[in-house]
């Protein structure tokens, strides 16, 4: 599904050259559900944003379902992002201007569904998340744990094929992440594909693969045997 | 403290250059509008001001407007009433040709008036007396300039110089050029006793050919000297119902008399501009001060902390707003002496830099100054300094959010403004081609005419023959003055008719000849033209418009008899009505006759080919003719589109300082939409990642502009009309108020606004969703 070939990605300030990620080869098949860890600044969520298709490497290759991505324009990228990929981030990201409804009616809107079934969607995904109750709410009356059930609402909304999950238990408290991370796991027992970046040792141990980068490069990979038995 | 406070005004003022360049440059800009439009009105209000006795002024004015008196007016006023202290008659401004040495040239400007003339107006009497300087009918009193034009160094006091052909005058005196900001242009006076010497009678009620001025005792008010001199004309001469009354001269510039109007109107119109140029540029300068306002919270949360106190704060933010001023205002002074010379010339004006220098002036930027700092720092001063240190340092107080609605109100306001200046412009530059392109019903174009006097008509037909034996001029006649201002200078004569049943007894007496209806191509309606066939209509013939028949309520009006000032005579045409006046005046009824010594303008048609030679060869006719005057022409399709100047004027006024609004509106909405697609960063980021495409995020960021410049036009569409309207009604002639100006001016915004607003958000869209997040 996804397949990088010495991956690189660099960054230029005024006077420093500091490499994000050096030649980083990976490969994500369907259904996996892939942790990455790492000490801050290793590179986790530069990866993370080439995968995601929200930034372009430096160099290298990067076939996402089988096309060669690297080099793609904004417009390209936003439409294979729209269709194929869900997002999950630390900071929930929801826009604090529109309710809970609205705000996981977005990607439905961007997809250009027809009212009547982004409504049907919608509130199917939020009943199965469990905040039908707070439908017409706005993200700040929501709590810490109910907003990122909203943002995970809003990743799986459009039925992607992946999911990527930038710390997603980041900001909660082990309650509410372990919600998040039992839900994770279910969408992935349904077929999606997840990758996660996480600070958790116990949450990495939900995935079948963990990852480990440091300096921007891929130190070790281990396989979860509980899922090869 | 202070230091402190504009050491931080000096660093943000640095750190945020785009802001503080458009929030400096804007005001700049709307400072040096306000500052020269303000010099105009202080000019327009200022004349006639300089004369000491300015307040006890008067001219005598009919009912009619007209200020054009009997001879005998002034010395019967000044006799019977005492209220009068002086009284003057004053010819109306005339060419002489003046001679001296080998100096011979047409001197405009000239006025012949009476002795009480240079005690009630101020004149600065460089050479000679005041008092004495007119006793002698033949003396002349020059203006500095044109004593320096005769006499160059040596002292023109007691020289000969000849005037007006036939008269030698003594130099009297020496004045200083008279002011420009005067209604009138006085250059230079002569006696007019003289002009006895020419048998003119200065001592009659009969006819109506001088003004009257008068200067009343000080604690005496027009008002109830106007009640006992209404009538006093009427006594002398039954037929002219005319009221009397006298009117301030300081009045004349700015007010059409007597149904107003006039001057006074653009006075207010361009005090409102520079109200309404301010007042964007200091919206500009809350909107981005207040949007803004959440980075500097945490400034104010922490100041708090620390022991500010509520009124610390408003004063450090008043004074950042003044730092702010005070950079402005010496960059708009900077762009008023840079747009000055451009502004003379709009304005027709000579204004020079040292007007800055004046008191008045130095203090009323001061003035303005001050009330743009302290109307565009209230609202942030204020509204900073309440912010509660808990909340802000907790950082729940977010950009800008509260205070939206405000910001809407305020864009909306600077729209609406610009909007209605755009209406404006365009419906008086429409008007103003409107009045220019009208077809007048006569013919103007390729009409030359010039001034000539009884010579030219007593071998008139020979000169006639002459000229006319030139290919290039088809058709030449004469009359009393070029039919385009047939008003002032044609008398107003009192008509009587057969079977009079109505009070109408005043019209344009115009005097022409034979062939000025084919030169001019006009129409007869009825009847004919004089005609050289008919020996008598040299003596008793008149052709009057159809206005005039109109006004007469005459069914059959050929062969009517028709009596006008003395004269009987009866009707032989009816013409077609044209304009022979400005369009702001409606076609008034206006008779003709032949009477040879009225013509003193020929008016002639030329080819428009070889204009020059042709213009070469009528000149060198007129020189041997008149070989000691001044050879002048003037086209009529020129002279007719100077009417209008004054209109010209101010549309290109209007349309400069409309230009100028929008500009410095759109300079605020790029301040505020840069501001606005930061502060929504987040969101674009967000929406980016969920798969919004570029043109989708663009649509986001503009649709609320758009709807505020949509709110502003429904505002600004009444208003506008209203005024427009209103100031419509001042033309006789005037365009319908469509609806095209208002589209274009609504689309015209919708689209500045656009390009203003998407310059910003373009960057903002485009941009890798990833550098909109990173920050968080």
């Amino acid at each position: 599904m996804i397949r990088t070939n010495q991956l690189k990605k660099v960054y230029m300030t005024e006077e420093v050259e500091t490499t994000a990620l050096a030649e980083v080869n990976v490969e994500i098949n369907e259904k996996e559900f892939v942790s990455i860890m790492g000490p801050s600044g290793c590179g986790k969520s530069t990866l993370m944003n080439i995968l995601g298709l929200l930034d372009n490497p430096s160099s290298g290759e990067y076939f996402f379902l089988d096309e060669e991505v690297a080099k793609y324009s904004e417009r390209k990228r936003a439409k294979l992002r729209k269709e194929n990929i869900g997002f999950v981030f630390q900071s929930f990201n929801l826009i604090d201007e529109l309710t809970v409804f609205e705000n996981v009616e977005l990607p439905l809107l961007y997809l250009g569904r027809l009212s009547s079934e982004r409504k049907k969607k919608v509130n199917e995904v939020l009943e199965r998340m469990g905040i039908m109750h707070r439908v017409n709410h706005f993200p700040q009356q929501l709590s810490g744990g109910q907003q990122q059930r909203v943002a995970v609402a809003r990743a799986i909304v459009g039925d992607p094929k992946i999911i990527l999950a930038d710390e997603p238990t980041g900001n909660l408290d082990s309650k509410h992440g372990d919600e998040v991370m039992n839900m994770l796991t279910e969408l992935n027992e349904a077929g999606t594909t997840i990758v996660m970046v996480t600070h958790s040792p116990t949450y990495a141990e939900y995935g079948n693969r963990v990852i480990h980068l440091f300096d921007g490069q891929i130190v070790t990979e281990n396989f979860n045997e509980k899922f090869y038995v | 403290m202070l230091l402190n406070y504009f050491k931080i005004a000096y660093r943000n003022l640095f750190r945020e250059k785009t802001y503080s360049f458009i929030n400096i440059f804007g005001l700049a800009l709307g400072i040096a509008c306000t500052i020269l439009i303000y010099k105009w009105v202080q000019d327009e209000l200022s004349y006639d001001r300089f004369h000491e006795n300015a307040d006890d002024l008067y001219v005598a004015t009919f009912s009619n407007g007209s200020t054009t008196t009997p001879t005998a007016l002034c010395e019967f006023l000044k006799k019977e009433y005492l209220e009068i202290k002086y009284a003057s008659r004053c010819s109306w401004d005339k060419d002489y040709m003046i001679h001296y040495g080998d100096i011979k040239a047409n001197q405009n400007g000239g006025y012949l008036v009476d002795k009480d003339f240079f005690s009630m107006f101020t004149f600065e009497f460089v050479k000679g007396n005041s008092k004495s300087a007119l006793n002698d009918p033949y003396s002349i009193v020059l203006s500095k300039t044109l004593a320096k034009k005769y006499f160059g160094d040596e002292n023109p006091l007691g020289k000969i110089i000849t005037w007006n052909v036939d008269y030698d005058l003594k130099v009297t005196g020496v004045i200083k050029d008279y002011p420009l900001n005067s209604h009138f242009d006085f250059k230079y006076f002569v006696p007019l006793e003289l002009a006895k010497k020419w048998n003119r009678n200065l001592d009659t009620w009969q006819a109506n050919t001088i003004q009257t001025f008068v200067q009343l005792h000080d604690n005496v008010t027009s008002k109830s000297i106007n009640a006992k001199i209404s009538d006093v004309v009427e006594k002398q001469i039954s037929r002219d119902k005319r009221v009397l009354s006298l009117q301030p001269i300081t009045e004349l510039h700015l007010y059409d008399f007597p149904n107003g109007g006039g001057l006074i109107t653009y006075v207010y119109i361009f005090s409102a501009m520079a109200a309404f140029i301010l007042l964007i540029a200091c919206i500009n300068f809350m909107n981005l001060t207040t949007a803004r306002s959440a980075s500097r919270a945490l400034e104010v949360g922490i100041r708090k902390a620390a022991g500010a106190k509520k009124s610390d704060l408003v004063k450090q933010f008043f004074s950042e707003s003044i730092v702010l001023t005070l950079l402005s205002m010496f960059l708009g002074l900077i762009l008023v002496v840079i747009f000055l010379p451009i502004f003379n010339s709009l304005t027709n004006k000579q204004f020079t830099i040292d007007f800055l220098i004046n008191t008045k002036m130095v203090l009323g930027i001061i003035v303005i100054t001050v009330i743009t700092g302290i109307i565009s720092g209230s609202y942030p001063a204020l509204y900073l300094s309440h912010f509660q240190p808990v909340k802000v340092l907790k950082g729940s107080i977010r950009a800008g959010v509260k205070n939206s609605s405000l910001r809407k109100i305020l864009v909306v306001t600077q729209f609406s403004i610009s909007i209605f200046l755009i209406i404006g412009s365009l419906l008086i530059l429409n008007q103003i081609n409107f009045m220019k392109n009208k077809d007048l019903g006569i013919e103007k174009d390729n009409i030359i005419h010039m001034r000539v006097g009884s010579r030219f008509y007593k071998n008139y037909d020979l000169i006639k023959k002459q000229l006319l034996d030139n290919p290039n001029i088809s058709h030449i006649t004469l009359t009393n003055c070029a039919p385009y201002y047939w008003d002032s200078n044609a008398g107003l004569g009192s008509v009587f008719w057969e079977g009079q049943t109505n009070q109408q007894t005043r019209m344009v007496d115009t005097a022409v000849e034979y062939d000025f209806l084919e030169t001019f191509n006009l129409k007869l309606s009825e009847g004919r033209f004089f005609s050289k066939e008919h020996s008598s209509d040299i003596e008793d013939a008149y052709v009057v418009n159809q206005a005039a028949i109109k006004a007469m309520e005459m069914e059959f009006p050929i062969g009517k008899e028709l009596i006008i000032s003395g004269r009987k005579g009866k009707i032989i045409g009816v013409l077609e009505d044209y304009n022979y006046q400005s369009l702001h005046k409606p076609v008034l009824p206006m008779v003709m006759s032949i009477k040879p010594y009225w013509l003193t303008t020929a008016c002639l048609k030329i080819n428009s080919h070889n204009v020059s030679e042709t213009i070469e060869f009528i000149g060198e006719k007129y020189k041997e003719i008149y070989p000691e005057y001044e050879f002048n022409i003037s086209s009529l399709d020129e002279s007719i589109e100077k009417q209008y100047m004054a209109e010209e004027g101010i549309g290109k006024i209007f349309k400069y300082f409309t230009f100028l609004a929008i500009f410095i509106s759109c300079l605020g909405l790029f301040g505020l939409s840069s501001f606005t697609a930061e502060r929504r960063r987040k969101e674009i980021g967000i929406r980016k990642v969920l798969g919004a495409s570029g043109s989708g995020i663009l649509m986001l960021l503009t649709t609320d502009f758009i709807k505020w410049v949509f709110v502003a036009n429904l505002i600004a569409w009444p208003v506008a009309w209203y005024f427009i309207n209103n100031w419509l009604q001042a033309f006789a002639y005037r365009i319908e108020i469509n609806i095209v100006p208002f589209v274009i001016s609504g689309v015209l915004t919708l689209i500045i606004s656009v390009l203003t607003v998407s310059f910003q958000t373009i960057k903002a869209a485009l941009a890798n969703p990833v550098e909109s997040l990173r920050n968080e």
